[in-house]
C-alpha cells in the first residue's frame, strides 16, 4: 500500500534535506576557509592527540635549534681563542728555541723576554675570552674572568650543557684548570690527626759493615786435599746484601782451583725476602765442607750463621738467622732525636747484629730510655719499601720528630734521612674552608623532621671533622652528618623512620653564620646538602684529597738548577707537608732549591734559592708528579712562561734549554683540550641535521593530520553546492503544483 | 406521512451534514500546517430507516461523529524515543560548548602555553644569567598559570550553564504538568458526554510528548479519559486533573547547585535527583555532576602534576643570588571531605607535611566498622598502606647466624614501598654478619618480597611461627611456618596483607606526604560504612599561579644546581627541561603533555559520540514523525477533493430542496 503523503510530510522531509545539504556545506566551507580538517576535537579526536602532540615537537625542536646555535658561539669562539694560543705557544717555543743557542746573550735574552712578556699578556686575554657576557675558559663561573694577570685560576671544573636535542646534552665550555693553569680542588679531608714521624726516604741500603773486625772467614769444600780451610779476605766497606754476596762470591772464587777442588764454581746468594746467605759448592757432587770465622773475625756473625760450620755433607750451606743489620761500636750506633721541638737527645744503640725487627726493639728501648715511655714510637713498614717510622706521640701541626746524624753512620746505615724533620697532619681545618675565609663558627638549631629540635654549639671546632662529630654526638636530634660523595660538602641525613618524618629538616643560625657559611641553613622536606666548601690547599691537605678526592701516585721528581740536576722521591708522601719536607731536606741543598704552596692556594711551587738561576722540574716517571702538583708541567702553560721570561732575564741558559720540553708537553695538552671542543662542535652539527630532518618530518605529519586537502575539499564543496542546489530546486518544485491549481 | 417532508426532511439533514462535513474539512484545511494535529474526520452514516411499504425507506444521512485519525502506538513510540534524543541534545549542546572552551585548533590554548613554558626553561638553561631569559619565563609561566585558571573557570561557568538550564527546565515540566492537567480536566468534560475531544486530544498529546523529551516519564488514560504521568520511580507528576511541582534546592556540597525535588502528598520534599533517569533534565544533570566535574578533575590532575614536579625540583634548586628552598608556583592544597551518605558525625581535615612524597592520587578512607577503616587509592583501585601499632603488630623476629633478633619497627602509617625500605633498614641493622637483604612491595601482585642477597655466607630465617613476630599478619606472611632463605633466595608473603587501620579520635595520620584527622562529631564517631575522601589535586587548576615572590624578583629563579657552581650551572634548568619528557603522570606511565592530550582527545570522541547519539535519535524521530505524518497529516489535495466532494453532494441535497419546493408548489397549485 502506498502511504498517504500529506503536505506537513512533504514540508518536513524536504526541510531536513535541505537543512542537511546546508550544513554539510557550512563544514566544508568551514575546512577551506581555515585550511584545517580538524577544527573541533570531535571532528576527528585521535587526530586532534596527535596534531597537539606534533605541534609540541615542532615547538621544542625551534628550541634546540636555539640552543644549538648559541652553543655553538660559545665553541666557535673557544675554538679560535684555543687556536689562537696554540699559536702563540708555538711562538714562544721557537723564541726559547732560538735564545737557547750560545748565539744568544744577556741582552738578546733580555730583550726576548719582554716578547714573551706580551705573548703571556696576550695568552691570558685569550683565555679570558667571552661569548657576549659570559666566561667561557672558567668552568661555571661565568660571571667573572677566570684568570688574573698573576696566572691565577678563579673558575672550577664544572662543564656546562646545553640540549641539542631529546636527551642530548653537548658541552658547550672549556675548563682552563685542564692546560692553563693546575688547580688541585682538594677534597675536605676527615682523617684522624697524624703525629710527626720520620721515614727513610729510600730503600735501606748499606746494611752490611765490613771492616777489620769481620772481613776474614775460613772456607773448605769436601775433598780439599790441602785439609785446612783457606782463608777469604773481604774488602772493607758498606755493603747492600746482594753487593756483600757478590763481593764473597768473587773473594772465593779468586781461590781457584786449589787442592784438588774448583772454588771457581761456587756461588753466593742473597735472599732478600728472608736476609739468608746462601753459599753453593757449584757442583752437585761436592759438598761444601766448612763455613767458619778466621780467628779474631766476627764475619760469619755478621752474614747470619749462629755457629762455625765444619764437616757439612751438603752442597751448600745457609745462613741461620736474618741479619739486615750490624751495629758497631764507635761506627754505627748513634744519632740524635729531638721531639715535638724539645731538647735533643743523644740515643746510643747496644753494638750487635739484629734484624729490622730487633733492631727496632733497641731503637725503641733506647728511645724510651731516654726520653721516656710512650714519647716516641719506632717502627718498620715493610710495606713501603723497606723503611723505618719514627712517631711522635701526639698529633696535629705541633707534632714533630728531627733527627740529626749524631757522630757517625747509624743513620745512614738505618737509611734515614738526617736533618728531616716532618710534622705531624690534621684533618682539614675550619680556617681554610671557601678559599680561606674560613667559616663564622656559633651555635645552631637543628630541627629533625619528627620535630626533635635541639641548639649545637659549634664554637671550639676547629676542624671539619669537629664539626661532624659535634653534631653527630648531640642527643636528641636524629640527624647525622657527613660528607657528599665529592668531600666537598656537608650533609645533613634526617634519620628518623618515615612514619616518624612529620615535618622539614630545618636548620638555622641562633649565633654566628656557622650554617649559612656551610651552605646547611635550609628547610626542607628531606636531606639537606651544604654548599661546596672549598678548601684551600695548605700544608695539612691530603695529597689522596687532590682533585676532588681522586688523589694521585707521586713518584720521582727531576730538578734542574743552575747546571746541577737531581731526583727527589715523593713516593709515598701522605700530605703536602711531607712534600715540601723531602724537597726542602738537607740532602737536596745541592739543587737549592725551596719548596711551598703557591699563595693562590691551587698548586705547589718549587723555586730556585739562588737569585741567578731558575730551578726546572720535570716529572721523573710514569706517575708524572710534578705536573699532577701543579709544580711545572702538562697543565701549568701559563708557569711555563713565567718560568721562560724569569730565566731569560737572569740570562740562565740551562733553563730556557729545560723549558722547551714543558713546552712540547703544554702543547700537548692544549691539543687534548682543544679536541674537546672539536668533538662538541661536531655534536652540535650533527644535531642540527637531525633536529632540522625531524623538524621536516614533524611538519608533514602535522600537516598530513591536521590540513584539510584543498583540492578534495574543493571538489567537495562543489559537489556539495550542486546537491544543495538540486535539493531546492526539485523541493521548489514538489511543493508547488497542488489541486486548488486545477479548480477553477 | 412520509411524503415530501420526509424527503424534504432528508434533504434538510444531509444539507446540515455536508455542511458540517465542510466545516471538518475547512477545519482540516485551516490546521494543515499545525504541529501535532490529526486530521479529523466525519462519521457520516445513514440515518434510521423507518419502517414503510413497500420496504424500510432511508431516512437519510447523519453525522455521527467526528473522528481523528491517529495511530496510538505511533504515540507511544514516539514519547520513548524522544526521552533519549533529550538526554543527549542537553548532552550534546553542553559538550560542544565544552568543546570549544578547549578550543586547541587554532593554537592559542593550553597546549600552546605549556609548549613555551617549557621552551622558556630550555632558553634560561642556554644562559641562567640573561636576565630576559628570566623574565620571560616567570611571565610565560604566569600565562600559563591564568591559561589553567581560564580554562577551570570557563567549564565550572559551563556547570553553571547547566545548573540554569536544570532550573529552567524543572519550570517547563511544571508548566506542562499544568496545562496537560487543565487538558484532562477539559477532556474529562467534553468526554463525559461521549463525545471525542480531538482537539484536546491532539493538544494534549502535543504536550505530552514535550514533557517526554524533558524527563523520562510513564503514562496511561484512564477511564474517563485523563492521562496520568509517572515520572522517576513512580512519582506522579500529573494525576487526574491534579499536578505536582518539582522543584529545585541548593545543595551545599556541591557548589550550590540545584537538587531536584518532589512535593509529596504531605507537603514534603523528596530528592528525587539520582532517581531521574532520562530526558533533558538528566541530560544537563549528567553533564554538571559528572561529565564536567570528570574533565575538570583532569585539568586538575595536569594542573597538580605542572605545580608540584616543577617545585619539588626548583625547591632545591639555587637562584641567581644564592637563594634556594623557593617554590615556584604557589604549592598545593589539599581538600578533605567527608561523604554524603555517611552516617557517622565524624568529621575530617589536615594538610600537606611534605609535598616531595605526594602521589597526587586521591584517597579514600572506607571504615570497616567503627573503629577500623582503609585507605583505598582512587586512582589504581587497590587498598594500601599500612598502619604499625606500638605492642601489636610491630615486631619481627628473625635469624642470621647471630641467634634469634627481635627488630621492632617504628609506630606509625606507612605507605607499601616505605614499609619494605624501613624493613630492609632494620634487618640490615641487626644483622650479625652485616648481611644485606633486600625488602620490596609488588603491586602488581600485592605481596611482600624479602630477599636475602646473593653472597650472603648466613641464611636468613624469618622466624613467622614465634609468638613475637606480631608483625607477621600484617605483612601476610603465614604463622605456620618459617621461611628460610639461602644466599640469593626470596620468600614471598602468600596471603592477602592487612591493611587495616585503627581509628583514634582527633590522632594526626602522616601518611604519603598527607597529614589527616579525623575527629568525632558532636553526634559521636564513625560508623560502618562511612567514607571520606582525600585529595590533594582537587581545585589546583583553578588557583594555579606563580609564587609572587618569583614574580617580584626573577633571580630567584633556581636554574643551578649547587650554589658553588653558580652562576653559569644550568642542571636544574636541564632538569626541569626534561620534565616535559618524565613520566610523572598515571603512576609513572604518561608525561603531562600526554596526558592533558588524552584529556583533550576524550573530550573530542565524547563530543563526537554525543553528536552520533543525537543524529541517530533524531532520524528516529524523523522516522516516527513521518509515519505519524502519514496516517494523521492534512493532505491538502485531500481535502479538496472532499470538498469538492461535499460541496457537490450539497449542491445535489440544494437541488433535491428546489426539486422538493416546486413539486410543493405543484402539489398546492392542485389544490
Amino acid at each position: 500500500m502506498i502511504a498517504r503523503v500529506t503536505n506537513i510530510s512533504t514540508y518536513d522531509r524536504i526541510l531536513k534535506n535541505m537543512l542537511y545539504n546546508a550544513a554539510k556545506l557550512q563544514d566544508l566551507q568551514e575546512k577551506v576557509s581555515s585550511g584545517k580538517r580538524i577544527n573541533h576535537p570531535s571532528d576527528d579526536p585521535l587526530g586532534e592527540i596527535k596534531t597537539l602532540d606534533y605541534r609540541t615537537i615542532l615547538s621544542s625542536i625551534d628550541h634546540y635549534l636555539g640552543n644549538i646555535t648559541y652553543g655553538k658561539t660559545w665553541v666557535n669562539q673557544i675554538d679560535s681563542s684555543m687556536s689562537d694560543m696554540g699559536t702563540l705557544i708555538s711562538r714562544a717555543k721557537s723564541l726559547a728555541i732560538s735564545q737557547a743557542a750560545d748565539t744568544a746573550d744577556a741582552t738578546t735574552r733580555k730583550g726576548t723576554s719582554v716578547e714573551i712578556g706580551s705573548l703571556y699578556q696576550r695568552i691570558i686575554d685569550l683565555a679570558n675570552s667571552q661569548a657576549g657576557e659570559n666566561y667561557l675558559f672558567g668552568g661555571s663561573i661565568t660571571n667573572q674572568a677566570p684568570f688574573s694577570l698573576d696566572g691565577v685560576y678563579h673558575g672550577n671544573n664544572q662543564r656546562l650543557y646545553i640540549e641539542a636535542g631529546k636527551g642530548v646534552r653537548s658541552e658547550i665550555n672549556a675548563i682552563g684548570s685542564n692546560f692553563l693553569a693546575t688547580d688541585l680542588n682538594p677534597a675536605i679531608s676527615t682523617d684522624a690527626a697524624t703525629g710527626g714521624y720520620t721515614y727513610s726516604s729510600s730503600d735501606v741500603t748499606d746494611q752490611f759493615m765490613i771492616d777489620s773486625s769481620n772481613d776474614t772467614l775460613q772456607v773448605m769444600l769436601a775433598g780439599d786435599t790441602g785439609g785446612a780451610p783457606r782463608d777469604v779476605q773481604l774488602t772493607a766497606g758498606g755493603y747492600t746484601g746482594d753487593a756483600l754476596a757478590t763481593h764473597l762470591q768473587d773473594q772465593i772464587r779468586l781461590l781457584g782451583t786449589a787442592g784438588g777442588v774448583d772454588y771457581g764454581k761456587v756461588t753466593v746468594a742473597y735472599d732478600a725476602a728472608t736476609d739468608h746467605f746462601t753459599v753453593d759448592s757449584g757442583d752437585p757432587a761436592t759438598n761444601f765442607d766448612t763455613f767458619q770465622n778466621a780467628a779474631g773475625s766476627s764475619a760469619r756473625q755478621t752474614l747470619g750463621f749462629s755457629a762455625d760450620i765444619t764437616g757439612n755433607g751438603d752442597t751448600d750451606v745457609e745462613s741461620d738467622t736474618a741479619v739486615a743489620f750490624n751495629v758497631i761500636s764507635g761506627v754505627n750506633d748513634s744519632f740524635t732525636v729531638a721531639v715535638d721541638g724539645g731538647a735533643a737527645h743523644s740515643i746510643t744503640l747496644t753494638a750487635g747484629t739484629y734484624t729490622a725487627a730487633s733492631l727496632v726493639t733497641e731503637m725503641q728501648t733506647q728511645l724510651n730510655t731516654a726520653l721516656g715511655a710512650g714519647v716516641v714510637a719506632v717502627d718498620y713498614d715493610t710495606s713501603h719499601s723497606n723503611r723505618f717510622t719514627l712517631t711522635s706521640a701526639t698529633t696535629g701541626t705541633t707534632s714533630s720528630v728531627t733527627l740529626l746524624p749524631g757522630t757517625n753512620d747509624f743513620l745512614r746505615m738505618a737509611g734515614l734521612e738526617p736533618d728531616l724533620s716532618v710534622q705531624g697532619t690534621t684533618p682539614t681545618l675550619i680556617s681554610d674552608l671557601n678559599a680561606g675565609s674560613g667559616v663564622t663558627l656559633g651555635v645552631i638549631n637543628v630541627t629533625d623532621r619528627a620535630g626533635n629540635s635541639a641548639n649545637i654549639d659549634l664554637t671550639g671546632a676547629t676542624t671539619v671533622a669537629d664539626i661532624l662529630q659535634t653534631i653527630n654526638a648531640v642527643a636528641g636530634v636524629n640527624v647525622t652528618a657527613s660528607l657528599n660523595a665529592g668531600k666537598s660538602s656537608i650533609i645533613m641525613t634526617d634519620t628518623n623512620a618515615p612514619p616518624a618524618q612529620h615535618q622539614n629538616l630545618a636548620i638555622t643560625d641562633v649565633s654566628g653564620t656557622a650554617a649559612g657559611d656551610l651552605g646547611i641553613a635550609q628547610d626542607v622536606p628531606g636531606n639537606i646538602t651544604g654548599k661546596d666548601l672549598d678548601p684551600a690547599v695548605t700544608e695539612q691537605t691530603r695529597i689522596a684529597a687532590l682533585y676532588g678526592g681522586q688523589g694521585r701516585t707521586l713518584g720521582l721528581i727531576q730538578v734542574e738548577n743552575g747546571g746541577v740536576e737531581g731526583t727527589v722521591d715523593l713516593s709515598g708522601a701522605v700530605s703536602v707537608q711531607d712534600i715540601l719536607t723531602r724537597v726542602n731536606a738537607d740532602s737536596n741543598s745541592a739543587l737549592n732549591i725551596s719548596a711551598s704552596v703557591m699563595t693562590s692556594g691551587k698548586a705547589l711551587d718549587i723555586t730556585s734559592s739562588d737569585g741567578n738561576t731558575v730551578a726546572l722540574v720535570f716529572d721523573g716517571d710514569d706517575n708524572k708528579s710534578s705536573s699532577a702538583l701543579g709544580i711545572q708541567g702538562e697543565q701549568d702553560i701559563l708557569k711555563t712562561f713565567r718560568l721562560l721570561k724569569e730565566a731569560l732575564e737572569k740570562n740562565d741558559g740551562h733553563a730556557i734549554q729545560g723549558i722547551l720540553q714543558h713546552f712540547d708537553e703544554g702543547l700537548k695538552e692544549t691539543l687534548s683540550e682543544h679536541a674537546v671542543i672539536g668533538a662538541s662542535s661536531n655534536k652540535l652539527e650533527r644535531a642540527v641535521t637531525i633536529q632540522t630532518e625531524l623538524q621536516v618530518n614533524t611538519a608533514q605529519a602535522l600537516s598530513n593530520t591536521e590540513d584539510a586537502d584543498i583540492l578534495k575539499t574543493l571538489s567537495d564543496f562543489s559537489l556539495q553546492q550542486t546537491a544543495l542546489q538540486v535539493s531546492l530546486q526539485s523541493a521548489a518544485r514538489i511543493i508547488q503544483p497542488t489541486l486548488l491549481d486545477f479548480l477553477r | 406521512m412520509i411524503g415530501l417532508s420526509h424527503a424534504l426532511d432528508i434533504s434538510k439533514w444531509a444539507l446540515f451534514a455536508n455542511q458540517l462535513a465542510i466545516n471538518v474539512v475547512g477545519h482540516n484545511i485551516a490546521n494543515v500546517n499545525t504541529e501535532g494535529y490529526s486530521r479529523q474526520q466525519l462519521m457520516l452514516e445513514s440515518n434510521i430507516p423507518t419502517t414503510y411499504y413497500p420496504g424500510q425507506l432511508g431516512s437519510g444521512v447523519r453525522a455521527n461523529a467526528i473522528k481523528r485519525s491517529y495511530d496510538r502506538f505511533l504515540g507511544v513510540q514516539t514519547t520513548s524515543e524522544l526521552q533519549p534524543l533529550g538526554y543527549w541534545e542537553a548532552k550534546n549542546n553542553m559538550l560542544k560548548q565544552v568543546e570549544d572552551v578547549f578550543n586547541e585548533s587554532n593554537g592559542n590554548s593550553l597546549n600552546q602555553a605549556m609548549n613555551t613554558f617549557w621552551d622558556s626553561w630550555q632558553q634560561l638553561a642556554d644562559d641562567p644569567t640573561n636576565d630576559a631569559s628570566r623574565t620571560a619565563l616567570v611571565s610565560n609561566a604566569q600565562v600559563l598559570a591564568s591559561e589553567m585558571n581560564h580554562l577551570h573557570d570557563n567549564l565550572f561557568q559551563l556547570q553553571k550553564d547547566a545548573d540554569a538550564q536544570v532550573k529552567y527546565t524543572v519550570g517547563q515540566i511544571n508548566q506542562l504538568s499544568d496545562e496537560i492537567a487543565d487538558l484532562n480536566t477539559q477532556i474529562a468534560q467534553a468526554e463525559a458526554g461521549n463525545q471525542d475531544a480531538n482537539d484536546f486530544r491532539d493538544q494534549r498529546e502535543l504536550k505530552i510528548q514535550d514533557l517526554s523529551k524533558l524527563i523520562d516519564i510513564n503514562y496511561f488514560e484512564n477511564d474517563a479519559g485523563e492521562v496520568n504521568i509517572f515520572t522517576a520511580g513512580g512519582r506522579s507528576l500529573v494525576q487526574t486533573v491534579f499536578s505536582t511541582h518539582l522543584n529545585v534546592s541548593e545543595d551545599g556540597t556541591n557548589h550550590g547547585f540545584s537538587r531536584v525535588m518532589w512535593e509529596d502528598a504531605n507537603g514534603g520534599a523528596t530528592d528525587i535527583t539520582d532517581a531521574l533517569q532520562n530526558g533533558k533534565i538528566k541530560g544537563y544533570l549528567d553533564t554538571r555532576d559528572k561529565g564536567i566535574p570528570d574533565i575538570l578533575a583532569d585539568l586538575d590532575r595536569v594542573a597538580a602534576g605542572l605545580v608540584n614536579e616543577v617545585n619539588k625540583l626548583h625547591y632545591f634548586g639555587y637562584g641567581l643570588n644564592g637563594t634556594t628552598n623557593v617554590n615556584f608556583f604557589n604549592p598545593l592544597t589539599p581538600s578533605f571531605n567527608q561523604d554524603n551518605g555517611n552516617n557517622g558525625d565524624a568529621g575530617i581535615t589536615g594538610d600537606i607535611y611534605d609535598f616531595t612524597a605526594l602521589s597526587r592520587d586521591d584517597y579514600q578512607v572506607d571504615f570497616q566498622t567503627a573503629t577500623t577503616y582503609q585507605i583505598t587509592n582512587a586512582a589504581t583501585g587497590n587498598v594500601e598502606g599500612f598502619q604499625i601499632r606500638s605492642g601489636s603488630n610491630d615486631q619481627i623476629v628473625f635469624d642470621d647466624g647471630g641467634g634469634a633478633t627481635t627488630i621492632t619497627l617504628t609506630a606509625g602509617a606507612y605507605t607499601s614501598d616505605q614499609l619494605a625500605a624501613e624493613i630492609e633498614n632494620q634487618l640490615e641493622a641487626n644483622s650479625s654478619g652485616n648481611q644485606g637483604y633486600t625488602v620490596s612491595w609488588d603491586a602488581a601482585n600485592q605481596h611482600f618480597l624479602i630477599t636475602n642477597d646473593a653472597g650472603n655466607t648466613n641464611p636468613l630465617t624469618l622466624s613467622w611461627t614465634s609468638a613475637s613476630s606480631t608483625a607477621a599478619t600484617t605483612l601476610g606472611f603465614a604463622t605456620t611456618a618459617d621461611d628460610t632463605l639461602t644466599a640469593g633466595q626470596t620468600a614471598t608473603s602468600d596471603n592477602s596483607a592487612d591493611h587495616t587501620f585503627q581509628y583514634t579520635s582527633g590522632a594526626d595520620v602522616f601518611y604519603g606526604g598527607i597529614r589527616y584527622r579525623i575527629t568525632d562529631g558532636s553526634g559521636g564517631g564513625p560508623a560502618a560504612g562511612d567514607q571520606f575522601t582525600m585529595s590533594v589535586t582537587q581545585d589546583t587548576s583553578q588557583f594555579m599561579a606563580v609564587n609572587p615572590d618569583i614574580i617580584q624578583d626573577s633571580n630567584k629563579v633556581a636554574a643551578a644546581q649547587t650554589s658553588a657552581d653558580l652562576p653559569g650551572d644550568n642542571r636544574v634548568a636541564l632538569d626541569l627541561v626534561a620534565l616535559q619528557h618524565g613520566n610523572v603522570m598515571r603512576q609513572g606511565k604518561a608525561t603531562i603533555d600526554e596526558f592533558y592530550n588524552g584529556l583533550v582527545g576524550s573530550v573530542g570522541i565524547s563530543s563526537q559520540s554525543s553528536e552520533n547519539r543525537v543524529n541517530h535519535y533524531q532520524s528516529m524521530k524523523e522516522q516516527l514523525d513521518y509515519r505519524r505524518d502519514t496516517v494523521s497529516g492534512v493532505s491538502l489535495d485531500e481535502e479538496m477533493v472532499n470538498l469538492v466532494k461535499f460541496q457537490q453532494a450539497f449542491s445535489a441535497n440544494g437541488k433535491l430542496i428546489s426539486a422538493i419546493d416546486e413539486m410543493m408548489k405543484d402539489l398546492l397549485n392542485i389544490v
